[in-house]
Protein backbone atom coordinates (compact mmCIF):
# COMPACT_ATOMS: atom_id res chain seq x y z
CA UNK A 1 0.00 0.00 0.00
CA UNK A 2 2.69 2.47 1.09
CA UNK A 3 4.94 1.49 -1.78
CA UNK A 4 1.98 1.86 -4.17
CA UNK A 5 1.40 5.37 -2.90
CA UNK A 6 5.07 6.20 -3.13
CA UNK A 7 5.12 4.81 -6.64
CA UNK A 8 1.98 6.83 -7.52
CA UNK A 9 3.50 10.01 -6.14
CA UNK A 10 6.65 9.45 -8.14
CA UNK A 11 4.53 9.63 -11.30
CA UNK A 12 3.68 13.24 -10.47
CA UNK A 13 5.97 16.17 -11.28
CA UNK A 14 8.70 16.87 -8.77
CA UNK A 15 8.13 19.92 -6.57
CA UNK A 16 10.34 22.75 -7.77
CA UNK A 17 12.38 24.71 -5.25
CA UNK A 18 13.94 27.38 -7.37
CA UNK A 19 15.48 29.98 -5.10
CA UNK A 20 14.89 33.59 -6.15
CA UNK A 21 17.85 35.24 -7.84
CA UNK A 22 17.90 38.07 -5.32
CA UNK A 23 19.97 38.61 -2.20
CA UNK A 24 20.14 40.64 1.02
CA UNK A 25 21.48 43.73 -0.71
CA UNK A 26 18.52 43.85 -3.10
CA UNK A 27 16.10 43.19 -0.22
CA UNK A 28 17.50 46.14 1.72
CA UNK A 29 17.22 48.31 -1.41
CA UNK A 30 13.56 47.30 -1.72
CA UNK A 31 13.05 48.13 1.98
CA UNK A 32 14.51 51.60 1.37
CA UNK A 33 12.24 52.10 -1.66
CA UNK A 34 9.17 51.08 0.40
CA UNK A 35 10.17 53.54 3.12
CA UNK A 36 10.58 56.34 0.57
CA UNK A 37 7.14 55.58 -0.90
CA UNK A 38 5.63 55.69 2.61
CA UNK A 39 7.28 59.08 3.21
CA UNK A 40 5.85 60.35 -0.10
CA UNK A 41 2.40 59.08 0.94
CA UNK A 42 2.64 61.03 4.19
CA UNK A 43 3.74 64.16 2.34
CA UNK A 44 0.85 63.81 -0.11
CA UNK A 45 -1.69 63.33 2.68
CA UNK A 46 -0.54 66.62 4.30
CA UNK A 47 -0.01 68.47 1.01
CA UNK A 48 -3.54 69.79 0.62
CA UNK A 49 -3.64 68.73 -3.05
CA UNK A 50 -7.30 67.88 -2.59
CA UNK A 51 -8.14 67.13 -6.20
CA UNK A 52 -5.56 64.39 -6.71
CA UNK A 53 -4.87 63.22 -3.18
CA UNK A 54 -7.04 60.07 -3.23
CA UNK A 55 -5.90 58.66 -6.61
CA UNK A 56 -2.24 59.42 -5.81
CA UNK A 57 -2.48 57.70 -2.41
CA UNK A 58 -4.24 54.68 -3.91
CA UNK A 59 -1.61 54.30 -6.64
CA UNK A 60 1.29 54.61 -4.17
CA UNK A 61 -0.34 52.08 -1.86
CA UNK A 62 -0.90 49.69 -4.78
CA UNK A 63 2.78 50.02 -5.78
CA UNK A 64 3.92 49.15 -2.23
CA UNK A 65 1.48 46.22 -2.16
CA UNK A 66 2.76 44.91 -5.50
CA UNK A 67 6.44 45.31 -4.55
CA UNK A 68 6.02 43.34 -1.31
CA UNK A 69 4.04 40.59 -3.04
CA UNK A 70 6.43 40.34 -6.00
CA UNK A 71 9.77 40.49 -4.19
CA UNK A 72 9.31 39.74 -0.48
CA UNK A 73 6.72 37.02 -1.09
CA UNK A 74 8.70 35.82 -4.13
CA UNK A 75 5.65 35.70 -6.37
CA UNK A 76 7.71 37.12 -9.22
CA UNK A 77 10.05 34.13 -9.02
CA UNK A 78 7.48 31.48 -8.12
CA UNK A 79 5.00 29.42 -10.12
CA UNK A 80 2.58 31.45 -12.25
CA UNK A 81 -0.22 29.38 -10.78
CA UNK A 82 0.30 31.01 -7.37
CA UNK A 83 0.11 34.46 -8.96
CA UNK A 84 -3.16 33.55 -10.68
CA UNK A 85 -4.55 32.16 -7.45
CA UNK A 86 -3.73 35.25 -5.43
CA UNK A 87 -4.92 37.66 -8.12
CA UNK A 88 -8.19 35.71 -8.25
CA UNK A 89 -8.65 36.28 -4.50
CA UNK A 90 -7.83 39.96 -4.91
CA UNK A 91 -10.27 40.28 -7.82
CA UNK A 92 -13.06 38.72 -5.76
CA UNK A 93 -12.26 41.04 -2.86
CA UNK A 94 -12.40 44.04 -5.22
CA UNK A 95 -15.75 42.82 -6.56
CA UNK A 96 -17.07 42.63 -2.97
CA UNK A 97 -15.85 46.18 -2.37
CA UNK A 98 -17.53 47.51 -5.51
CA UNK A 99 -20.78 45.59 -4.93
CA UNK A 100 -21.15 46.57 -1.26
CA UNK A 101 -20.32 50.23 -1.76
CA UNK A 102 -22.65 50.42 -4.78
CA UNK A 103 -25.44 48.90 -2.68
CA UNK A 104 -25.02 50.99 0.43
CA UNK A 105 -23.22 54.20 -0.55
CA UNK A 106 -25.13 57.14 0.94
CA UNK A 107 -27.95 54.81 1.92
CA UNK A 108 -30.41 56.89 3.94
CA UNK A 109 -31.15 53.95 6.24
CA UNK A 110 -27.60 54.16 7.56
CA UNK A 111 -27.46 56.83 10.24
CA UNK A 112 -26.24 60.21 9.10
CA UNK A 113 -24.19 62.94 10.69
CA UNK A 114 -26.21 65.41 12.80
CA UNK A 115 -25.85 68.18 10.19
CA UNK A 116 -27.16 66.04 7.34
CA UNK A 117 -29.83 64.69 9.62
CA UNK A 118 -31.28 68.11 10.54
CA UNK A 119 -31.47 69.08 6.87
CA UNK A 120 -33.01 65.77 5.81
CA UNK A 121 -35.35 65.78 8.83
CA UNK A 122 -37.05 69.08 8.09
CA UNK A 123 -37.31 68.23 4.39
CA UNK A 124 -38.80 64.84 5.20
CA UNK A 125 -41.39 66.39 7.49
CA UNK A 126 -42.57 68.82 4.87
CA UNK A 127 -42.72 66.15 2.19
CA UNK A 128 -44.91 63.98 4.42
CA UNK A 129 -47.26 66.89 4.95
CA UNK A 130 -47.58 67.41 1.20
CA UNK A 131 -45.64 70.65 0.95
CA UNK A 132 -44.76 73.54 3.25
CA UNK A 133 -47.67 74.14 5.59
CA UNK A 134 -48.35 77.38 7.46
CA UNK A 135 -47.67 76.55 11.08
CA UNK A 136 -50.62 77.41 13.31
CA UNK A 137 -49.65 75.36 16.36
CA UNK A 138 -46.48 73.85 17.80
CA UNK A 139 -46.48 70.55 19.67
CA UNK A 140 -43.56 69.49 21.86
CA UNK A 141 -42.72 65.79 21.68
CA UNK A 142 -40.21 64.10 24.00
CA UNK A 143 -38.68 60.75 23.02
CA UNK A 144 -36.73 58.42 25.30
CA UNK A 145 -36.31 54.82 26.44
CA UNK A 146 -39.03 53.87 25.95
CA UNK A 147 -41.66 56.55 25.92
CA UNK A 148 -43.26 59.23 23.74
CA UNK A 149 -44.55 62.21 25.70
CA UNK A 150 -46.91 64.66 24.01
CA UNK A 151 -49.90 66.88 24.94
CA UNK A 152 -53.24 65.06 24.68
CA UNK A 153 -54.79 67.50 22.21
CA UNK A 154 -53.99 70.08 19.57
CA UNK A 155 -55.99 72.07 17.04
CA UNK A 156 -56.49 71.22 13.37
CA UNK A 157 -54.36 72.98 10.73
CA UNK A 158 -50.62 73.38 10.24
CA UNK A 159 -48.85 71.77 13.17
CA UNK A 160 -45.13 71.72 13.84
CA UNK A 161 -43.86 68.84 15.97
CA UNK A 162 -40.74 69.88 17.90
CA UNK A 163 -39.06 66.61 18.72
CA UNK A 164 -36.46 66.30 21.48
CA UNK A 165 -34.61 63.04 22.03
CA UNK A 166 -34.13 62.86 25.79
CA UNK A 167 -32.87 59.28 25.63
CA UNK A 168 -29.43 57.72 25.28
CA UNK A 169 -29.90 56.18 21.82
CA UNK A 170 -31.29 57.42 18.48
CA UNK A 171 -35.07 57.63 18.06
CA UNK A 172 -37.42 58.90 15.39
CA UNK A 173 -40.99 60.15 15.29
CA UNK A 174 -43.90 59.06 13.12
CA UNK A 175 -47.31 60.74 13.27
CA UNK A 176 -50.06 58.50 11.88
CA UNK A 177 -53.78 59.14 11.40
CA UNK A 178 -55.45 56.13 13.04
CA UNK A 179 -58.53 55.25 15.03
CA UNK A 180 -56.75 52.19 16.44
CA UNK A 181 -55.53 52.14 20.03
CA UNK A 182 -51.93 53.49 20.28
CA UNK A 183 -50.57 50.01 21.02
CA UNK A 184 -52.64 48.24 18.35
CA UNK A 185 -51.01 49.41 15.11
CA UNK A 186 -50.07 46.65 12.61
CA UNK A 187 -46.50 45.45 13.24
CA UNK A 188 -44.23 43.54 10.88
CA UNK A 189 -40.64 42.51 11.57
CA UNK A 190 -40.40 44.59 14.73
CA UNK A 191 -41.61 47.86 13.24
CA UNK A 192 -45.00 49.41 12.54
CA UNK A 193 -45.92 48.57 8.97
CA UNK A 194 -46.04 52.06 7.52
CA UNK A 195 -47.70 50.79 4.35
CA UNK A 196 -50.79 49.95 6.42
CA UNK A 197 -51.08 53.20 8.37
CA UNK A 198 -51.52 56.79 7.18
CA UNK A 199 -48.24 58.45 8.22
CA UNK A 200 -48.62 62.24 7.88
CA UNK A 201 -45.33 63.42 9.40
CA UNK A 202 -41.97 61.86 10.18
CA UNK A 203 -38.40 62.61 11.15
CA UNK A 204 -35.21 60.68 10.39
CA UNK A 205 -33.31 59.16 13.31
CA UNK A 206 -32.57 61.82 15.92
CA UNK A 207 -29.33 61.33 17.86
CA UNK A 208 -29.38 61.12 21.67
CA UNK A 209 -29.70 64.64 23.07
CA UNK A 210 -30.49 66.16 19.66
CA UNK A 211 -33.73 67.63 18.40
CA UNK A 212 -35.57 67.87 15.12
CA UNK A 213 -38.92 69.03 13.80
CA UNK A 214 -41.55 67.94 11.31
CA UNK A 215 -44.64 69.76 10.09
CA UNK A 216 -47.99 68.50 8.80
CA UNK A 217 -51.43 69.81 8.06
CA UNK A 218 -53.69 67.86 10.41
CA UNK A 219 -57.41 67.32 10.09
CA UNK A 220 -59.57 66.70 13.13
CA UNK A 221 -59.43 63.11 14.31
CA UNK A 222 -57.36 60.56 16.24
CA UNK A 223 -53.62 60.24 15.70
CA UNK A 224 -50.88 58.02 17.09
CA UNK A 225 -47.31 59.22 17.60
CA UNK A 226 -44.66 56.50 17.70
CA UNK A 227 -40.96 55.73 17.23
CA UNK A 228 -40.26 53.32 14.39
CA UNK A 229 -36.70 52.32 15.21
CA UNK A 230 -36.95 48.49 15.19
CA UNK A 231 -38.40 47.20 18.45
CA UNK A 232 -39.09 50.59 20.03
CA UNK A 233 -42.81 50.71 19.26
CA UNK A 234 -43.36 47.38 20.96
CA UNK A 235 -41.29 48.56 23.95
CA UNK A 236 -43.84 51.31 24.56
CA UNK A 237 -42.80 54.23 22.37
CA UNK A 238 -46.28 55.36 21.34
CA UNK A 239 -48.77 58.01 22.46
CA UNK A 240 -52.22 59.20 21.36
CA UNK A 241 -52.96 62.72 20.07
CA UNK A 242 -56.44 64.06 19.46
CA UNK A 243 -56.84 66.85 16.90
CA UNK A 244 -59.96 69.01 17.31
CA UNK B 1 22.98 23.94 -0.97
CA UNK B 2 19.48 24.89 -1.93
CA UNK B 3 18.34 21.29 -2.06
CA UNK B 4 19.94 20.61 1.33
CA UNK B 5 18.10 23.54 2.90
CA UNK B 6 14.81 22.42 1.42
CA UNK B 7 15.23 18.78 2.41
CA UNK B 8 13.61 15.76 0.79
CA UNK B 9 12.05 15.96 -2.65
CA UNK B 10 8.26 15.92 -2.94
CA UNK B 11 5.97 15.27 -5.86
CA UNK B 12 2.64 16.96 -6.55
CA UNK B 13 0.33 17.29 -9.52
CA UNK B 14 0.93 21.04 -9.69
CA UNK B 15 4.70 20.96 -9.23
CA UNK B 16 4.15 23.18 -6.18
CA UNK B 17 4.48 21.89 -2.64
CA UNK B 18 0.92 21.29 -1.47
CA UNK B 19 1.55 22.97 1.88
CA UNK B 20 2.73 26.13 0.15
CA UNK B 21 -0.23 25.98 -2.24
CA UNK B 22 -2.51 25.71 0.78
CA UNK B 23 -0.97 28.81 2.34
CA UNK B 24 -1.55 30.80 -0.87
CA UNK B 25 -5.18 29.60 -1.07
CA UNK B 26 -5.60 30.66 2.56
CA UNK B 27 -4.11 34.08 1.81
CA UNK B 28 -6.41 34.50 -1.22
CA UNK B 29 -9.40 33.76 1.04
CA UNK B 30 -8.07 36.25 3.59
CA UNK B 31 -8.26 38.89 0.84
CA UNK B 32 -12.05 38.38 0.83
CA UNK B 33 -12.18 38.61 4.63
CA UNK B 34 -10.29 41.89 4.83
CA UNK B 35 -11.97 43.16 1.64
CA UNK B 36 -15.35 42.82 3.36
CA UNK B 37 -14.17 44.59 6.51
CA UNK B 38 -12.63 47.46 4.53
CA UNK B 39 -15.86 47.75 2.49
CA UNK B 40 -17.85 47.98 5.73
CA UNK B 41 -15.57 50.74 6.98
CA UNK B 42 -16.03 52.69 3.74
CA UNK B 43 -19.82 52.30 3.80
CA UNK B 44 -19.97 53.63 7.37
CA UNK B 45 -17.53 56.44 6.62
CA UNK B 46 -19.09 59.82 7.48
CA UNK B 47 -22.26 58.19 8.83
CA UNK B 48 -21.59 58.46 12.57
CA UNK B 49 -24.32 60.23 14.52
CA UNK B 50 -22.12 61.15 17.46
CA UNK B 51 -18.39 61.72 17.97
CA UNK B 52 -15.56 61.18 18.39
CA UNK B 53 -15.16 61.44 14.62
CA UNK B 54 -12.09 60.10 12.76
CA UNK B 55 -10.51 63.49 12.02
CA UNK B 56 -10.68 64.36 15.73
CA UNK B 57 -9.04 61.22 16.99
CA UNK B 58 -6.75 59.52 14.45
CA UNK B 59 -3.08 60.20 15.17
CA UNK B 60 -1.32 59.95 11.82
CA UNK B 61 2.28 60.59 13.04
CA UNK B 62 2.04 57.79 15.62
CA UNK B 63 0.46 55.38 13.12
CA UNK B 64 3.10 56.29 10.53
CA UNK B 65 5.73 55.16 13.02
CA UNK B 66 3.96 51.82 13.59
CA UNK B 67 3.53 51.43 9.82
CA UNK B 68 7.27 51.90 9.38
CA UNK B 69 7.90 49.28 12.05
CA UNK B 70 5.68 46.73 10.27
CA UNK B 71 7.29 47.53 6.90
CA UNK B 72 10.74 46.94 8.37
CA UNK B 73 9.53 43.66 9.88
CA UNK B 74 8.79 42.50 6.35
CA UNK B 75 12.39 43.28 5.42
CA UNK B 76 13.73 41.39 8.45
CA UNK B 77 11.40 38.48 7.62
CA UNK B 78 12.67 38.16 4.07
CA UNK B 79 16.26 38.21 5.39
CA UNK B 80 15.35 35.38 7.80
CA UNK B 81 13.90 33.41 4.86
CA UNK B 82 17.11 34.05 2.92
CA UNK B 83 19.20 32.75 5.82
CA UNK B 84 17.03 29.64 6.19
CA UNK B 85 17.04 28.86 2.47
CA UNK B 86 20.79 29.31 2.13
CA UNK B 87 21.78 27.16 5.11
CA UNK B 88 22.76 30.10 7.35
CA UNK B 89 20.96 29.32 10.65
CA UNK B 90 22.54 32.18 12.62
CA UNK B 91 21.35 34.71 10.08
CA UNK B 92 17.92 33.12 10.15
CA UNK B 93 17.68 33.22 13.95
CA UNK B 94 18.87 36.81 14.18
CA UNK B 95 16.33 38.13 11.67
CA UNK B 96 13.53 35.96 13.04
CA UNK B 97 14.20 37.50 16.44
CA UNK B 98 14.18 41.01 14.93
CA UNK B 99 10.88 40.25 13.15
CA UNK B 100 9.26 39.01 16.36
CA UNK B 101 10.42 42.12 18.23
CA UNK B 102 9.16 44.45 15.49
CA UNK B 103 5.82 42.61 15.49
CA UNK B 104 5.56 43.10 19.26
CA UNK B 105 6.38 46.80 18.90
CA UNK B 106 3.61 47.14 16.30
CA UNK B 107 1.18 45.46 18.70
CA UNK B 108 2.35 47.83 21.45
CA UNK B 109 1.49 50.77 19.20
CA UNK B 110 -1.94 49.28 18.61
CA UNK B 111 -2.62 48.73 22.31
CA UNK B 112 -1.57 52.36 22.94
CA UNK B 113 -3.88 53.58 20.16
CA UNK B 114 -6.86 51.54 21.38
CA UNK B 115 -6.37 52.71 24.98
CA UNK B 116 -6.05 56.34 23.90
CA UNK B 117 -9.24 56.08 21.85
CA UNK B 118 -11.00 54.47 24.81
CA UNK B 119 -9.99 57.35 27.07
CA UNK B 120 -11.28 59.82 24.47
CA UNK B 121 -14.66 58.10 24.48
CA UNK B 122 -14.46 55.93 21.36
CA UNK B 123 -15.21 52.25 21.68
CA UNK B 124 -16.83 49.47 19.69
CA UNK B 125 -20.37 50.70 20.38
CA UNK B 126 -19.92 54.49 20.33
CA UNK B 127 -20.74 55.02 16.65
CA UNK B 128 -20.34 53.50 13.19
CA UNK B 129 -16.75 54.71 12.97
CA UNK B 130 -15.85 53.01 16.27
CA UNK B 131 -17.56 49.76 15.29
CA UNK B 132 -15.96 49.44 11.85
CA UNK B 133 -12.57 50.81 12.96
CA UNK B 134 -12.10 48.47 15.92
CA UNK B 135 -13.35 45.38 14.07
CA UNK B 136 -11.04 45.99 11.10
CA UNK B 137 -7.88 47.00 12.97
CA UNK B 138 -8.64 44.52 15.75
CA UNK B 139 -8.78 41.60 13.32
CA UNK B 140 -5.57 42.83 11.70
CA UNK B 141 -3.90 43.07 15.11
CA UNK B 142 -5.06 39.53 15.87
CA UNK B 143 -3.37 38.38 12.66
CA UNK B 144 -0.16 40.12 13.72
CA UNK B 145 -0.42 38.39 17.11
CA UNK B 146 -0.85 34.99 15.47
CA UNK B 147 2.12 35.76 13.21
CA UNK B 148 4.28 36.66 16.21
CA UNK B 149 3.36 33.33 17.84
CA UNK B 150 4.22 31.38 14.68
CA UNK B 151 7.57 33.13 14.25
CA UNK B 152 8.42 32.89 17.96
CA UNK B 153 7.73 29.15 17.93
CA UNK B 154 9.92 28.73 14.83
CA UNK B 155 12.64 30.71 16.58
CA UNK B 156 12.38 28.56 19.71
CA UNK B 157 12.36 25.35 17.65
CA UNK B 158 15.47 26.49 15.79
CA UNK B 159 17.43 26.28 19.04
CA UNK B 160 16.88 22.50 19.25
CA UNK B 161 19.87 20.34 18.45
CA UNK B 162 18.35 19.39 15.09
CA UNK B 163 17.31 22.98 14.43
CA UNK B 164 14.27 23.26 12.15
CA UNK B 165 15.20 20.01 10.42
CA UNK B 166 15.94 19.40 6.75
CA UNK B 167 13.01 21.59 5.64
CA UNK B 168 13.99 24.69 7.60
CA UNK B 169 13.93 26.90 4.51
CA UNK B 170 10.47 25.71 3.58
CA UNK B 171 8.99 26.27 7.06
CA UNK B 172 10.38 29.77 7.39
CA UNK B 173 9.34 30.65 3.83
CA UNK B 174 5.71 29.63 4.40
CA UNK B 175 5.58 31.47 7.76
CA UNK B 176 7.09 34.45 5.93
CA UNK B 177 4.25 34.40 3.36
CA UNK B 178 1.76 34.85 6.18
CA UNK B 179 3.80 37.62 7.76
CA UNK B 180 4.17 39.56 4.50
CA UNK B 181 0.44 39.22 3.90
CA UNK B 182 -0.26 40.85 7.27
CA UNK B 183 2.05 43.67 6.15
CA UNK B 184 0.32 44.23 2.79
CA UNK B 185 -3.09 44.31 4.46
CA UNK B 186 -1.76 47.06 6.70
CA UNK B 187 -0.48 48.95 3.64
CA UNK B 188 -4.10 49.14 2.45
CA UNK B 189 -5.56 49.88 5.90
CA UNK B 190 -3.05 52.67 6.54
CA UNK B 191 -3.98 54.36 3.26
CA UNK B 192 -7.75 53.91 3.48
CA UNK B 193 -8.27 54.63 7.20
CA UNK B 194 -5.55 57.09 8.04
CA UNK B 195 -4.15 58.89 4.98
CA UNK B 196 -7.22 59.50 2.81
CA UNK B 197 -8.91 62.67 4.16
CA UNK B 198 -12.00 62.05 6.29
Amino acid sequence: MTSDMAHGEAQLPEVQHKLPAIGPRQYVMIGVILTIITAIELWVSYSGLDAIIIPVLLVLSAVKFAVVVAFFMHLRFDSKMLTRLFVFGLALASAILVALTALFWNDSTISQTPVQEAAAGSGGGEAAAGGAAAVQAEVAVALGEFFVTVAAETSAGGVQFNVANEGAIPHNLRVARSDLAPDALPVAAGIVDEAQVDVVASTVDVAAGASDSATATLEAGAYVLFCNVPGHYQLGMHAPLTVR
Amino acid sequence: MAAAAHGPTHHSSTGIDNRKLLMWIFLASECLFFGSLISTYLIFKGQSLVGPFPDEILDIPVTSASTFVLLMSSLSMVLAVYGAEHGRPRMMKLWLLVTVLLGLIFLGFQVYEFRTFGHEGLNLTTNQFGASFFVLTGFHGTHVGVGVLILASLLLASFRRSGLGPEAGFHVEVAGLYWHFVDIVWIVIFTVLYLIPQ
